[in-house]
């Protein structure tokens, strides 16, 4: 039985056509739209809510989408332990709905940011990121207006909830593309089954992009999804 | 533009001032290069306005409260003033 993947689609999302090609292209895997009207998840494995500008980011990145319908299901979702990832604006939705901790700020320069990045791996002791080792490098591109993340005293933060930081390496003052606290470039929820991060991993997927690291972690996942399928 | 008699609800929200605000920065900059010696700071918000019928600020206060809370601001990062205009 083939994995679903529900890539949702808000009125400005813009990154779900690559974010479903990708998934498309890994074998036993079926990429689903899931349009933000929508009041259920159609049974899908993994819920990804993808780049862009949803609601034009109007009002704040993310405070408009959190609103929309599916939001619901996807919390009812993500409360009974299921997959939940948000890339970019997926990722700025999922704060401003509470799912995960902290809030993503306006640049520190104020300038919108679109280049590789290399993250570094915190933690590999989840769903998300069993198949890399700790410490290692990964190279995906950033495109953000608002990606500084800050804790922002948020009770639900812990630094343990860091699953990716910008990797700093010496002489390297521009690691940091953003001025996140803390290098942050991706946080878990305290469940540990929601995950945010700003770096696009679709776009590093393709021989033709200059890294496929992105493949190696959206592979991870399904595989550990379908580690938890019972043999028939 | 109010339609009749009506009141309006002023809602200013800006960055808590522990956080970084680089829009407020970057036009600080340029407003000593203008000539603003004397400006210690600027800091940039954003103003929501919400209409209502004519009626008791009293009897709308907990609506707007609401909505600043879950909607408009962010707690987190935000802090805002409310003003009434009749």
């Amino acid at each position: 039985m083939a994995l679903v993947v529900g890539v949702v689609v808000f009125p400005g999302t813009n990154c779900e056509r690559e974010t479903l090609r990708a998934f498309q292209h890994i074998p036993n895997v079926e990429a689903i739209p899931l349009w933000h009207n929508e009041r259920n998840l159609e049974g899908v494995d993994l819920v990804i809510l993808p780049g862009g500008f949803s609601y034009g980011d109007y009002l704040r990145a993310g405070a408009l989408a959190r609103f929309s319908p599916i939001m619901e299901a996807i919390g009812d979702f993500a409360h009974s332990g299921g997959l939940v990832l948000g890339i970019c604006n997926g990722f700025q939705i999922l704060v401003e709905a509470h799912l995960l901790p902290g809030a993503l700020l306006r640049n520190e320069h104020s300038r919108f940011v679109s280049r590789w990045v290399k993250i570094r791996v915190e933690r590999n002791d989840l769903p998300w990121t069993h198949g890399f080792q700790v410490g290692e490098i990964l190279r995906m591109p950033v495109a953000h207006g608002e990606g500084r993340y800050a804790s922002a005293d948020d009770p639900s933060f812990s630094p343990e909830l860091v699953v990716f930081r910008y990797a700093r390496e010496e002489g390297d003052e521009g690691a940091n593309p953003n001025g996140s606290e803390q290098d942050i470039a991706g946080v878990v929820n305290p469940s540990l089954n929601v995950l945010g991060l700003m770096p696009h991993p679709e776009r590093a997927f393709f021989p033709y992009h200059p890294s496929q690291d992105g493949r190696r972690f959206f592979a991870g996942i399904l595989s550990w999804l379908e580690s938890r399928i019972p043999a028939e | 533009m109010k339609e009749g008699n009506g009141m309006e609800c002023w809602i200013l929200i800006r960055l808590k001032e522990s956080l970084h605000d680089p829009q407020g920065q970057a036009t600080l900059q340029v407003a000593r290069k203008l000539g603003s010696e004397r400006l210690r700071n600027v800091r940039v918000g954003r103003l929501v306005i919400l209409e209502f019928p004519e009626g008791e600020q009293e009897e709308y206060k907990a609506e707007v409260e609401r909505l600043a809370r879950e909607l408009l601001v962010n707690p987190l990062i935000e802090e805002y003033t409310i003003q009434w205009r009749s």
